[in-house]
């Protein structure tokens, strides 16, 4: 990786952190809020979906991040985005039929997100494999 | 898309870092293009052509 590139992944990392850092405490926050506070059906709705706003910054961060990436990287990622989507959406899609037929316990769609930047890291993984090491 | 690169990287003494820092890309997205996992766009292709003092159609070649 080229200096540049290397400094921009450090501040990259950097920020990363610090929004999941602003997501934990919005999410904190929340439920502290939520269950000392007597609050309005409309309050509860918005604080219980306030988590999502960092997220949201989270995600502008990731994209402005791919966009400062070289073409190779842009491919794998991409590729990567594709694996993750297509694996969470067809488990959930095959989840929710069974659901149709047989009772099976729910799962909260919350938990969809964090499942596909999982499997985003981890194709992103398989795939940069045989690249780390020169020849 | 069958290409000269590492052969010219080896005849200047260059290792695959060194010439990803040359060309401001990352060390794996020089390995991809030298095992013929990723061809490049039209525009690293003149870059690595130019770093190398090469015309493009004497480092990279047809599959076949």
């Amino acid at each position: 990786m080229s200096s540049e590139l290397k400094r921009k992944e450090k501040k990259f990392q950097v920020q990363f952190m610090l929004h999941i850092a602003m997501f934990m405490a919005v999410l904190a926050g929340s439920v502290v809020m939520n269950e000392t506070n007597n609050l309005s059906i409309i309050s509860k709705g918005f604080l219980a979906m306030s988590p999502v706003v960092p997220m949201i910054f989270l995600l502008r961060l990731v994209i402005s991040h791919y966009r400062s990436l070289d073409e190779y990287i842009q491919s794998v990622m991409g590729e990567s985005l594709l694996w993750a989507v297509g694996v969470v959406g067809c488990v959930a899609m095959a989840y929710g039929l069974l659901a149709e037929m047989v009772a099976v316990p729910t799962f909260s769609p919350a938990f969809m997100l964090p499942a596909i930047a999982v499997i985003f890291g981890i194709a992103q993984f398989i795939q940069l494999r045989g690249d780390n090491h020169e020849e | 898309m069958k290409n000269r690169l590492r052969v010219l990287r080896a005849e200047n003494g260059w290792s695959q870092a060194e010439l990803a820092e040359k060309l401001g890309v990352s060390r794996q997205a020089v390995n991809a293009i030298e095992t013929g996992k990723h061809d490049p766009s039209l525009n690293l292709a003149f870059s690595i052509a130019d770093i190398f003092g090469q015309r493009i159609e004497e480092l990279f070649l047809p599959k076949g």
